[in-house]
């Protein structure tokens, strides 16, 4: 184990004590105040003993010792050997003072001072009253006490100490997704029960969140049970085996030492031992005094060595862990904590209050950019300058807003297991699920309305794409199909593909329906990839032979149309007998885009700036190319054909053709989805901030146009589609549009 | 309607009408637990819950934390063998109130 | 006592009938000029009215659709009603203004622009001045026209805002034009 993973532990260690004595602290100010609060008397052990087992791990022996001192003196106050009072509330006060006066002059590797260790007596004096010990057992050693009775490490160090229990025990921790996958524990509990007899069970429910943060298909649940059995471990391993890698389980055997459960508490508890070893006493696995024997145990191995660094070897030399699982048990104990952090901080937002806070930064960078042009106008130079510095907040408000809406998209993929196992089933399929890219971030708008299409093609996947196993193995594949979720960013989109290994499209049979359905014509060549497009057609979506034929067809156009309305685009890649892949590329987000702002004919359009590649000067650009300029429909870009799309003519600009000649004409290009073009606009005018305006109903028709974006100048501007018009530059010759 | 609120003073009976698992814990959940804003003694039935799963055993134990935690008493009145056997299982029976009365008859 | 009572409950009711029918009677309509007829829509229809300026117009859209305007930060569309009655663009003089309209359409409601030449007063007519639409030889559309309003000694058509600024048919309209 390195020692940066040391490191990250006592620095762990130290502030989680730190932490933790603070709650402590808070917790004897509750306990003043209502004094017979068993939870809160329980709490106050627990962040002690918790302290302690910390302490413990890196061999820390000062904090160990007191720690253990107080622990007895509450263990007396549970069993009400004497009541809190006042007296005792102010020295357990004091006794954290001092455990926290412990732990940061071991956190710094050094001894502790003459004053702590002299306090340290006078409190130790002060509890023994308490445990009816005295303090100075040992005057001799010069270092702190050891108060814990001698006979006990003796017979803990020499010997295992075996527990009386006959039956087995069962530690299960369920996995949070075992629910979402369909999966019910509750089954494995019946099963288990036809093995023989449970003589106690206790369902572990400590992780439950808070109400706000409770997910109803998450599963939070554990359980500890006894299980009376002539079976033997492996049988009983079985009754989990449908969610074995989803859950951790712990199995005991009859009459097992302390060691064996030990590990599992500290396994399945974490920094909780103490609260489990709790309940397995009041469940009977385990009597009260093989508990302590447990504990001590525990605290014992901080004891017998000297001073760090320690971790992970202590539990090593017992056998009980090996050093990666240590090292993933620290990580593990790292991610917990940060989990931890990351839920209390979270806040739950009306998502309508965040939509509003996002139109009202839309409306904000509309204003800030009028301001600015405005500065400009009246050319005073700090008017501008305090303008720029408008604009630069309000382009951080607009970042921090916009990613305030942004979700991973796993959680929408991992609906889909359960999904695929339904259908699957009910198909008699076999088909695992793949996901990739999980911790892909999209608008949250958009994931929910991605969830219907992406159901749908996950369907038709299943349905139509995947084979039955039969005619899987005759055609060679493995029995068991593959549907693939994929996610990843390309250039400013996210990008989400469904891909299956089944049988794919056949392209002959949809070119025929094509035909047939008026399409296109008889004597057309469309390429693979529009024949492809014809899927999402209306007119597929109701024949059923199609189905049959192409393994394609339901509701695509529907799914289409979805995509649609995310400024989205959707293709499909197939190869006959290989598999299909469907690829649905969307925007970051749906309110506000960067887009490089043009002018064509005396209006203004706005590319998407992720679409632009570069911006050219057409007469440059064409250089000797020869021929006159405005009749080409392609420019050759170093080597490269680049189809042109006059927009001046595609959008049929009022004052076409009277000064076209004399206009000197840039080229913006543009790529989408691989393909590139280039738009001839009359003026480059720069990057610009656009909130994406809806057009309406009206326009829902229009190609070539996805939106209006209002100027700073309070003039609308139109959001060029980019996509459409590549696809118009690379399949028409558009030289001649009129 | 899946639960029926009923109100008597600020004591209140919610009967679960359903199956209490995964496919309607989502919908469960804030029915269960409104009432515990204004409720000062809640009490289920749960004797018409076809069904219940894992998660619907969840959904209890979230509710009995809540009441504990807001002081508000909680009581099963009635329980279907679904429910009786899914709380067997997980060994709360004890903690809805009614082990005496019928954790008998199932353990036979 | 008695007596004051009961006249005096009378009088309020015969009051408050009488505006419920002053209501019902003396429906307003905003009157405007378009292709040098005039036309009226119901007051309660029409959002606000704004002067003719600074319309975008949308490449490959019919000319029904004159463009769209900025509203306080909502993009609305402006139809030309000089097109969409009888196909013949309105010009753009000092007069010449925008009314704002809320349309349903469908489930939603939304704001359009009307694109007028003039717009001229708000008139008051009584529903018994109103007169079915002729079958023919009106100067619109039968279907857009609600009915005749007698105004003094001539009539002013009422337009049918559904029918005017349906989306659907204002929507086909530019799919035809579209194709090619």
């Amino acid at each position: 184990m390195s020692n940066t993973i040391l490191d990250q532990a006592l620095q762990t260690f130290v502030g989680e004590s730190t932490e933790l004595l603070a709650q402590t602290e808070e917790i004897l100010l509750a306990l003043e105040a209502d004094p017979h609060n068993e939870e809160i008397l329980n709490a106050l052990f627990r962040t002690v003993h918790t302290v302690k087992g910390g302490a413990g791990m890196f061999g820390f022996d000062a904090v160990v010792d007191f720690a253990h001192i107080v622990e007895n003196v509450l263990d007396r106050l549970r069993n009400k050997q004497f009541a809190f009072d006042k007296k005792l509330a102010e020295l357990l006060l004091q006794c954290k003072d001092h455990l926290l006066a412990l732990v940061e002059t071991v956190a710094v590797g050094e001894e502790a001072t003459a004053a702590v260790y002299a306090q340290g007596q006078v409190l130790k004096t002060a509890l023994a009253v308490y445990t009816g010990q005295t303090a100075l057992s040992h005057p001799a050693d010069p270092r702190m006490g050891n108060s814990l009775p001698v006979e006990a490490v003796a017979s803990v160090q020499r010997e295992e100490v075996y527990v009386a229990n006959e039956a087995w025990h069962l530690s299960v921790r369920f996995g949070p997704d075992v629910l979402r996958n369909g999966l019910d524990p509750l089954s494995c509990l019946r099963y288990l029960n036809t093995l023989g007899e449970i003589v106690s069970a206790t369902a572990i429910w400590d992780s439950l969140p808070e109400p706000a943060e409770f997910n109803p298909e998450t599963c939070y649940l554990g359980l500890e049970a006894d299980l009376k059995t002539n079976a033997t471990k492996q049988a009983i391993a079985d009754a989990f085996q449908f969610i074995r890698e989803e859950i951790r389980i712990r199995i005991i055997p009859p009459q097992a030492t302390v060691t064996e459960y030990l590990a599992a508490l500290e396994e399945m508890a974490g920094d909780d031992t103490l609260r489990l070893g709790d309940m397995l006493v009041k469940t009977g696995a385990l009597t009260t005094y093989e508990l302590e024997e447990t504990l001590r145990l525990q605290a014992e191995r901080g004891r017998t060595e000297s001073p760090p660094p320690r971790v992970g070897e202590v539990m090593v030399e017992n056998s009980l862990a090996v050093p990666e699982i240590v090292e993933a048990a620290i990580n593990q104990q790292q991610q917990r904590r940060d989990q931890a952090a990351l839920v209390t901080r979270h806040v739950r937002v009306d998502a309508t209050k965040l939509d509003r806070l996002i139109d009202l930064v839309g409306e904000l960078v509309v204003v800030g950019a009028s301001q600015g042009l405005q500065a400009k106008r009246l050319g005073d130079t700090s008017l501008i300058e305090s303008a720029s510095i408008l604009s630069r907040l309000v382009e951080e408000i607009r970042e921090v807003a916009l990613r305030l809406r942004m979700v991973q998209i796993g959680e929408t993929f991992s609906r889909f297991q359960r999904v695929v196992r339904d259908v699957a089933r009910d198909l008699e399929k076999e088909v695992k699920l793949e996901v990739n890219g999980a911790e892909t971030e999209l608008d949250k708008a958009m994931v929910e309305r991605l969830t219907d299409p992406l159901t749908h093609l996950v369907r038709n996947s299943l349905d139509h794409g995947i084979e039955p196993p039969s005619e899987r193995i005759a055609a060679g594949k493995p029995a068991q199909g593959t549907l693939m979720l994929n996610a990843f960013h390309d250039s400013g989109s996210v990008v989400i593909e469904v891909a299956d290994d089944g049988r794919g499209i056949n392209t002959e049979r949809v070119l025929a329906k094509a035909v047939a359905a008026g399409l296109v014509g008889a004597d057309a060549k469309p390429s693979r990839t529009e024949i492809f497009q014809f899927i999402f057609e209306p007119g597929f979506t109701t024949a059923a032979e199609v189905t049959d034929i192409s393994g394609r067809g339901v509701g695509m156009d529907v799914v289409r149309r979805a995509v649609d309305g995310l400024r989205g685009t959707i293709e499909v890649d197939s190869q006959k007998g290989v598999g299909t892949v469907v690829r649905v590329r969307l925007p970051l987000t749906l309110a506000i885009i960067d887009g490089f702002l043009v002018g064509i004919g005396g209006s203004f359009y706005v590319a998407p700036l992720d679409m632009v590649v570069e911006c050219l000067d057409l007469l440059d650009a064409q250089g000797s190319q020869g021929q006159s300029l405005h009749t080409r429909g392609y420019l050759n870009l170093r080597g490269e054909v680049l189809p042109l799309l006059w927009l001046r003519r595609t959008f049929a600009a009022p004052d076409a053709r009277d000064d076209e000649a004399e206009i000197r004409h840039s080229v913006v290009v543009v790529h989408h989805a691989g393909r590139k073009a280039g738009l001839v606009v009359d003026q480059l005018l720069g990057e610009f901030q656009t909130v994406i305006k809806p057009l309406g109903e009206v326009f829902r028709r229009l190609a070539g146009i996805s939106g209006a974006t209002i100027l700073g100048s309070g003039e609308v501007a139109l959001i060029l589609d980019v996509p459409a018009l590549i696809h118009q530059a690379t399949t028409r010759n558009n030289t001649v549009s009129a | 309607m899946s639960i029926n609120t009923n109100w008597q003073g600020r004591r209140c009976t919610l009967q679960v009408e359903q199956e209490m698992s995964i496919y309607t814990a989502a919908t469960l959940q804030t029915p269960l637990l409104e009432p515990l804003a204004t409720s000062r003694d809640l009490t289920l039935d749960l004797s018409l819950v076809s069904d219940m799963d894992t998660s619907g055993v969840q959904l209890l134990l979230l509710l009995h934390r809540e009441c504990i935690r807001r002081q508000v008493p909680l009581r099963v009145s009635a329980m279907s063998a679904a429910v009786h056997e899914a709380l067997h299982l997980y060994g709360l029976l004890g903690w809805f109130g009614v082990a005496e009365t019928l954790a008998g008859g199932s353990r036979a | 006592m008695y007596q004051l009572t009961k006249s005096g409950g009378s009088g309020m009711a015969m009051q408050a009938a009488a505006a419920a029918q002053a209501i019902v009677e003396m429906q307003q309509y905003l009157s405007f000029i378009v292709g040098g007829e005039t036309y009226a829509l119901g007051i309660l229809d029409v959002k606000e009215i704004i002067e003719y300026a600074s319309v975008t117009r949308v490449p490959m859209m019919p000319p029904t659709i004159r463009g769209i305007i900025n509203l306080r930060g909502k993009v609305v569309p402006v139809i030309d009603l000089g097109v969409r009655f009888k196909g013949a663009p309105t010009e753009t003089t000092r007069r010449t203004c925008i009314v704002i309209v809320d349309v349903e359409s469908g489930e939603s409601r939304h704001d359009m622009g009307v694109m007028v030449e003039a717009v001229n007063e708000v008139l008051d007519i009584a529903p018994e001045n109103i007169e079915p639409s002729p079958a023919f030889g009106a100067a619109v559309r039968a279907d857009f026209i609600r009915g005749m309003g007698r105004v003094g000694d001539h009539f002013v058509i009422l337009l049918d805002v559904r029918r005017v600024l349906s989306v659907e048919e204002l929507a086909q309209v530019q799919t035809l034009a579209a194709a090619p």
